[in-house]
């Protein structure tokens, strides 16, 4: 799936910054990453500065001296004279320099994620200043089936906390999982996806205290947490249940999970269907002749989002009904007509 | 023989008459008139008996699409329209007072039908008014024990309904 990348700009003018966020639209259907605007510095994938100005000469160079994590574009009539690991883009503003340009961005800014999080996996555990009002008894048990804490089972197991998560560069987000939101100044959508996959060894957490976090998250935004959690869950989930599921006992759906928001998977739009009625994980893998590691992943991850209900064990799974042939024909005509 | 149909259905000005103007293979045939009471603010017709719409499948077989009139007052066309019904499609605009109760409402009005066939839920206008969310519907829908495919759409986007329609219809081979 392509990756959604933020493009940051600084003393552009009016017109060359509406040029070009006309010109992102044309990333949307790049296979790496699409590219949207934002003004916001910190959750950018790349800065990109007008360098033919002298503030953005300076700004430039500030840039590359901070060693900025962010991709740094330069939009100049100069091709030579630039700080070395500078992308340059050719002035005027034209589609056909932008887009591979920002390619180019992509591809430099997704590996340099890949190789930080290369450096910070592999490491065992070290110190994580745990509070000690969070509940880690749960975090044990869910994490059992992966073999390592990981934040999202800290968040599942202290679903009503307000959670602080910092990582070992000193960035930092607030998570109420409780309503479902998190709050950074400092990290993309992606990164909050791969910070949830990760390991807590490098990781500061700390509860924020209901009363407290109006003041803590002022003048932040709230944004969505279902999506990152639910990929991060498909994520780490590879197959294996989540620590207090199992294969033999019975699940169902307590509401439907919004499958336009959380991505839009045919076999999820089917899990959804048949578990809402409930039944097993075998029952819904040989039902739908799906992998069973995706019908599990699917169930770690409605949990995960707090919409799996237990059961029991059923003294039967839901028979099959007998095949309507008839309606499974006129249904996949309607869908052929339509399209879908 | 009973023609075979999708309901589309809902409070007046959530969208019934475009969404089955976006997928009809002609535009509907409407039976509106110039709304004279409160609508009136709202939108300049209403529809007062039904919408209808149709696709032809591959096999020359007709499916309908039927909008019921919004207004209660006309309920008792409803259990006339559902008639050789495969599902319900219930769109709630999200910008009247209280689309909870709306959808409560048609929620218990169809609920016979819903029974015996599925129902999807559309929330339109949530762009204008983006609460309740979602999430309030589907806390609603779980407090009666229901779970419907519920989605914010645009009825005027074909890609939208065409969303709706296929989680009704998956809704109707898996269950």
């Amino acid at each position: 799936m392509p990756q959604r990348l933020q493009l940051f700009t600084s003393y552009l003018s009016r017109s060359n910054e509406l040029t070009l966020k006309v010109f992102l639209e044309l990333t949307k259907a790049d296979e790496v990453a699409s590219w949207e605007h934002t003004n916001n510095q910190e959750t950018a994938a790349a800065l990109l500065v007008d360098a033919d100005s002298e503030e953005g000469r300076l700004q430039l160079k500030d840039w590359a001296r901070e060693n900025k994590r962010q991709v740094l574009i330069a939009f100049s009539g100069r091709t030579e004279g630039f700080p070395e690991n500078v992308l340059v883009l050719p002035r005027p503003l034209r589609s056909a320099e932008l887009v591979p340009v920002l390619r180019q961005a992509s591809k430099q800014f997704l590996s340099r994620f890949q190789e930080q999080k290369e450096q910070e996996f592999p490491q065992a555990p070290q110190s994580s200043s745990l509070d000690e009002k969070i509940d880690t008894k749960k975090i044990d048990a869910t994490s059992a089936s992966v073999g390592v804490r990981r934040v999202l089972e800290v968040l599942y197991g202290n679903q009503n906390k307000i959670i602080k998560i910092i990582d070992r560069v000193g960035r930092s987000v607030i998570f109420d999982i409780e309503h479902r939101r998190y709050y950074t100044t400092n990290l993309v959508k992606m990164e909050i996806e791969d910070l949830l996959a990760s390991p807590i060894g490098n990781m500061q957490i700390e509860e924020v205290h209901h009363n407290q976090l109006a003041k803590v998250v002022q003048n932040l935004k709230a944004q969505d947490l279902d999506v990152p959690l639910w990929t991060a869950a498909l994520a780490i989930s590879a197959g294996h249940l989540f620590d207090g599921l199992s294969l033999t006992e019975s699940y169902r759906l307590n509401r439907w999970p919004d499958l336009k928001k959380l991505g839009q998977d045919p076999l999820h739009l089917k899990l959804t269907a048949l578990l809402r009625r409930g039944g097993n994980i075998g029952y819904f893998a040989d039902h739908l002749k799906a992998p069973v590691e995706d019908v599990i992943d699917f169930i770690n991850a409605c949990r995960t989002l707090g919409y799996l209900e237990y059961q029991g064990k059923p003294t039967s799974v839901p028979g099959k009904k007998p095949s309507n042939t008839g309606k499974r024909s006129l249904f996949s005509r309607i869908r052929s007509r339509l399209g879908i | 023989m009973k023609q075979i149909k999708f309901i589309f259905t809902g409070p007046p000005g959530a969208g019934k008459t475009t969404a089955i103007a976006t997928i009809s293979e002609f535009p509907p045939v409407s039976t509106d008139v110039f709304s004279t009471d409160g609508l009136a603010k709202v939108k300049e017709k209403t529809t007062v008996a039904m919408d209808f719409g149709q696709i032809t499948l591959d096999n020359g077989q007709k499916i309908g699409l039927y909008g019921t009139p919004g207004q209660q007052r006309f309920k008792f066309m409803w259990e006339i329209l559902v008639q050789g019904g495969l599902g319900l499609i219930v769109l709630v605009d999200n910008r009247r007072p209280e689309p909870l109760k709306d959808l409560e409402a048609y929620l218990d009005n169809f609920a016979d039908f819903i029974d015996e066939t599925d129902a999807v839920i559309g929330v339109t206008c949530s762009d204008i008014k983006d609460t309740p969310s979602i999430d309030d519907y589907q806390e609603l829908l779980q407090k009666r024990g229901q779970v419907f495919p519920t989605f914010a759409i645009d009825a005027r986007n074909k890609d939208d309904v065409l969303f709706l329609l296929n989680a009704l219809l998956t809704c109707l081979e898996l269950s």
